[in-house]
């Protein structure tokens, strides 16, 4: 990908202070922390920003992400819908890509479309397809993914839409002014708004409803109203499409687009910002465990009176570090214990919702005939347990970041009294006030990891999509009615009311059969994604303990060594504090790039 | 003598046995209604259209059509010798009722009545279209899961027992993905309801904004009416879906010389100004120095009343020549509207059903209020109304013609489509029950019928038949004979 010549002045200095990093690393054989600095590499040279475009059936998001990318690449048409998530991305050709689970294949453009639309028969529906464009406002990194219409929660793509949320960087909502934002919509917005932090809701086709000024704002009134943070953007696809043909800027601003890309430019570079602020705390925390030995060394020589007391406090350190690495550290019962909990109170979550779903259905049941409800007994339990699922992904979600800040503070009640001791000696580190900074940074890494082990939940929620309905039982009812009509009324009625019994029976069965199947499924996908997180964690935070045990180690045995040299000690102090100056301006660059005023 | 007049011979003396009793004017609401136009009744969701459509059928705006939320208690639209609309509470007497009309529509004033506490308004309208149809407008439907839960579905088919209000009932449907559970949430309607599959017509609303404006929106739509036509679900629930765009409708019936003028005027434009003008709906209103032949309020003035979609057909109608005249603009826009075609469905598919629905009514009607009399000519009438209801064949078919649609007959699905139009399905004259053209001569409508006999004879006495198969191939076979009785009839008079 070209993408360096995009790149922001902030993030070529973060470029360049990894770059040092990576130098300085190299050049004192750390090689444990060359991997981190790979990391915060890519993630300036290839950003991935994903925008998600979501929205009820028919309102125009195909349309509108043509229309964002300037390309028809996303089938539009007045009756078929989209079925299959479409993402674009940059490229340096026309391409499309399906996916279905882990394989691949190359397929033409032209032909995309035929998978992506719902009314044409494939042996393989994809999973998604993916399409590269060579557009400039793509360049960056940007992803923008076309959703199937949610029709709410109750549709099956729904509960999938809602679970990609949650991995997505921004969430375009579309809605248009035909009408005011529906309950249902405005039930997925809160969803959305809880599951990803940036949200915008857009209002298509305003160029066909003369009304559209009273949509938006009653859409905005709406939002207000349920406690919904996002901005409200009228839109027309077809204005920007005849802008983008004619080039008129004056259209372009118009059709509303203008603002729509300038909100995502604007998350865009919020990310951005977020992205060099982490690198930089964390080449600041590279620079201290570089320095680590190097000033544990230069204390020994400069002041032989106290070395007694150094070396015991380095001792301490590592030995505390080794501590932070062992099986017994807090950190590691915090997780253990913490995983345990989660586990019992999700499933004990679970099991309450679809308990509540199955004594809903019972009362539907029981006060109606299994015939005249069936279409909505199967909707509304559908839809019930959907819902179910949802909430207690949101439930995971939540409670996986309450988790991740329960080990963390455990993790850092440990380093930061290694930090402590380490920098009682003389060293210009300390005025940094690492401790909490170094601590946020960890933090964003493990929640970063530990999300990404959620995606086994979202998948599992495709998964439950293709469990299908609550079949085979549609055909209880009719011959109960049949009889009955043609044996003329009211002579039937006992008949009918023990055919009654047993079709009450069968639909209640039919039901919890759906239900417990659909309990399994998310119970199942619960666990393993829990497993996931477990291990994340384990391994973030366990890498961490084992720099920290390296980088102790090494201060100790370089004060060590210092100990037994003989001989004028002025020399090498000075080697020493050349070397630790160094260092410092290296932490000082990287401590430039977390503060705010850093902007361009 | 015919099912309706065998009914109204009965009433006619139920009027005698309850002359001057409290019973008295139920009966004489069922007389009256047999005697009346149709009545259909138009449900739907909020905002599905409904009193466009309404205004459309009628071909005058009396129903108002707001952006908002407007209809809010049962309106009954029927023709009356003068103007006046009457309140009926739920408790006590109708009273009339002031009114005024804004910019055509009719704003009833209710005083300090509440909404909830009236049970319908019913205005008196002289209008050719009403003297064919009484049209009755409802409030929409709140949300699915809020109702369904609190209702209790009556478990009896609701053709058996209840009399209905309305003889037809239109449901609006929104353009919604088949999985949606709201898909079916127009027909959940219970009030003015008890809509059985041959009573009501699905209409698929706004058809002009399918394609938001683009001129092939109506194509579209006839596509999407086509395929919700096969929907099983939907089959269970109407009869037939037909796409209607109401403002088009409304526009067309109502069309004026000024503004056929007006249309006329934005054809002269150069094609890239009229693209320009015609891109949206705000460039459409504004005050643009190169746009002078209409002023902006002209212009908003037919946006209003044909929307975008409407102005570009008329453009396209009046500039390629097909429509040089009003009259022909108005039948155009009228025909692209799909209410002429609803009409149609409504006269042809209801008309002759409508005598069998009005008489089924008024029999429950008369049935229920026997129930709690025991005197000698009580009992005289309500053996009667036994005979009569014993008797018809046509509720048979009715009934039938519910069950193929609702139930599992056992039916061949290959033989559904005759069966459906030997019950009548398409209109209750022979021909169109034998689905032929009009005028075809008879002893080919004899042929025909003959060999359907043979044919659904074959299917009852079919070894392997079951009770359900056997009891609707004998029905069928009975329509057949009772076709051939009336051409032998016909003949000989």
């Amino acid at each position: 990908m070209d993408a360096a010549t995009e790149l922001t002045e902030v993030e070529r200095q973060a470029l360049t202070v990894i770059d040092s990093a990576a130098a300085a690393v190299a050049a004192y054989s750390r090689d444990d922390l060359r991997e981190s600095l790979d990391r915060a590499r890519l993630r300036v040279t290839e950003p991935e920003f994903v925008i998600v475009v979501a929205g009820e059936f028919k309102k125009g998001k195909s349309a509108l992400t043509n229309a964002m990318v300037d390309a028809k690449v996303c089938p539009v048409d007045d009756d078929i819908a989209t079925s299959v998530p479409t993402s674009i991305r940059h490229g340096d050709d026309f391409a499309a890509l399906l996916i279905s689970g882990d394989s691949a294949a190359n397929i033409p453009l032209e032909e995309a479309a035929d998978y992506i639309v719902e009314a044409v028969e494939t042996d393989v529906r994809p999973d998604m397809v993916e399409i590269t464009l060579p557009r400039q406002l793509l360049a960056d990194g940007l992803v923008v993914v076309d959703t199937p219409g949610v029709g709410g929660l109750d549709s099956k793509h729904g509960a999938a839409t809602l679970g990609a949320l949650a991995f997505a960087d921004a969430v375009v909502f579309v809605t248009d002014a035909s009408q005011e934002l529906t309950a249902p919509e405005i039930e997925f917005l809160g969803h959305a708004d809880r599951l990803c932090e940036s949200l915008l809701c857009v209002v298509a086709k305003m160029d066909f409803y003369p009304q559209w000024r009273r949509m938006v704002e009653a859409d905005q009134r709406h939002l207000r109203d349920a406690g919904i943070d996002a901005e409200v953007i009228p839109v027309s696809s077809p204005i920007r499409v005849e802008a983008l043909r004619t080039g008129s800027k004056d259209l372009d601003h118009e059709s509303g687009f203008e603002f729509l890309i300038e909100w995502v430019r604007g998350v865009e570079s919020e990310r951005s910002r977020a992205a060099v602020r982490d690198i930089g705390l964390d080449v600041v925390e590279i620079a201290a465990q570089l320095s680590a030995p190097f000033e544990a060394e230069r204390s020994v020589l400069a002041d032989p009176a106290k070395r007694v007391a150094l070396l015991q406090d380095l001792d301490e350190a590592r030995q505390r570090a080794d501590r932070l690495k062992s099986a017994g550290a807090k950190w590691r019962h915090a997780l253990a214990d913490g995983v345990a909990d989660l586990a019992s109170d999700v499933m004990f979550d679970l099991k309450n919702r679809m308990g509540e779903v199955t004594r809903k259905a019972d009362e539907l049941i029981d006060n109606n005939a299994p015939s005249s409800i069936w279409d909505e007994l199967e909707a509304l339990t559908e839809r019930a347990v959907r819902e179910a699922v949802v909430a207690n992904f949101e439930a995971l979600r939540n409670r996986t970041e309450e988790l991740i800040a329960i080990v963390d503070e455990h993790f850092e009640d440990g380093a930061s009294e290694i930090r402590d001791i380490a920098a009682n000696g003389p060293t210009e580190l300390a005025d940094l006030e690492l401790g909490d900074r170094v601590s946020s940074s960890t933090f964003a890494g493990a929640v970063g990891g530990a999300l990404t082990g959620l995606r086994g939940s979202y998948s599992g929620m495709l998964m439950f999509n293709m469990l299908g309905g609550m079949l085979g039982l549609a055909a209880i009812a009719p011959v109960t009615m049949v009889l009955g009509v043609f044996m003329g009324g009211k002579a039937v009625r006992g008949e009918r009311k023990r055919q009654l019994t047993v079709a009450r029976q069968s639909a209640r069965q039919s039901m919890r059969k759906y239900v417990d199947a659909a309990a399994n499924q998310s119970t199942k996908e619960t666990q393993d994604s829990l497993k996931r997180i477990q291990r994340s964690l384990r391994d973030h935070y366990g890498e961490r303990a084992r720099r920290y045990q390296l980088s102790t180690t090494a201060a100790l045995n370089a004060a060590q060594n210092a100990l037994r040299s003989a001989g004028d000690n002025a020399p090498r102090i000075a080697d020493l504090d050349a070397e630790i100056q160094r260092i410092a301006a290296l932490s000082h660059r990287a401590h430039l790039l977390t503060k705010p005023e850093v902007r361009q | 003598m015919s099912l309706i007049d065998s009914a109204r011979a009965v009433l006619g003396h139920a009027a005698d046995v309850f002359d001057g009793t409290p019973k008295e004017p139920a009966v004489r609401a069922a007389i009256d209604r047999l005697d009346g136009p149709l009545r259909v009744a138009i449900a739907g969701r909020v905002k599905a259209g409904k009193s466009t459509l309404l205004n459309a059928l009628v071909g005058e705006q009396l129903a108002p059509t707001d952006a908002g939320e407007c209809t809010r208690v049962v309106t009954w639209y029927q023709d009356g010798l003068t103007y006046g609309v009457r309140v009926h509470p739920v408790d006590g007497e109708p009273s009339h009722a002031r009114f005024s009309r804004d910019d055509g529509a009719i704003d009833v004033d209710l005083g300090e009545r509440h909404a909830t506490e009236i049970d319908r308004i019913v205005i008196d309208w002289p209008s050719a279209s009403l003297r064919e149809m009484t049209l009755i407008d409802t409030p929409g439907i709140a949300s699915l899961s809020q109702d369904i839960s609190e209702r209790t579905h009556s478990f009896l088919a609701p053709d058996d027992e209840q009399p209905t209000e309305a003889d037809a009932v239109l449901y609006l449907l929104r353009h919604l993905h088949a999985s949606d559970v709201r898909f079916l949430e127009a027909f959940h309607d219970d009030e003015v309801a008890q809509a059985t599959p041959i009573n009501a017509i699905g209409v698929l609303s706004r058809a002009d904004e399918i394609g938001v404006g683009r001129l092939d929106s109506l194509e579209s739509a006839s596509r999407i009416a086509g395929r919700l036509r096969q929907d099983p679900q939907l089959r269970r629930l109407c009869q037939t879906v037909i796409p209607v765009a109401g403002l088009l409708g409304q526009g067309g019936t109502s069309l004026t010389e000024d503004e056929f003028r007006a249309l006329a005027k934005l054809v002269q434009l150069p094609d890239k100004e009229r693209g320009a003008l015609l891109m949206s709906v705000d460039r459409f209103v504004a005050e643009n120095a190169s746009i002078d032949v209409l002023l902006p309020a002209e212009r908003a003035h037919l946006l209003s009343r044909f929307g975008l979609f409407g102005i570009r057909l008329s453009i396209e109608a009046i500039g390629d020549g097909s429509a040089p005249t009003a009259g022909e603009l108005a039948a155009k826009l009228r025909s692209a509207s799909g209410i002429d075609q609803l009409r149609d469905t409504l006269f042809s598919q209801f008309a002759g059903r409508r005598d069998v629905l009005k008489a089924r009514s008024a029999l429950l009607t008369l049935d229920a209020l026997l129930i709690d009399e025991s005197s000698d000519a009580a009992a005289l009438l309500a053996s009667d109304v036994e005979e009569i209801q014993a008797r018809a064949h046509e509720f048979s078919e009715m009934r039938l013609l519910n069950l193929i649609r609702t139930q599992a007959t056992g039916l061949r699905t290959a033989d559904i489509p005759e069966a459906e139009r030997l019950l009548g399905a398409e209109g209750s004259g022979i021909c169109q029950r034998l689905g032929f053209q009009e005028s075809t001569p008879d002893h080919e409508l004899k042929d025909s019928l003959n060999s359907a006999i043979g044919k659904w004879k074959r299917r009852a006495e079919h070894p392997l038949a079951d009770r359900a198969q056997v009891d609707a191939a004998t029905v069928i076979v009975r329509s057949c004979e009772g076709m051939l009785a009336e051409l032998f009839d016909r003949s000989t008079s």
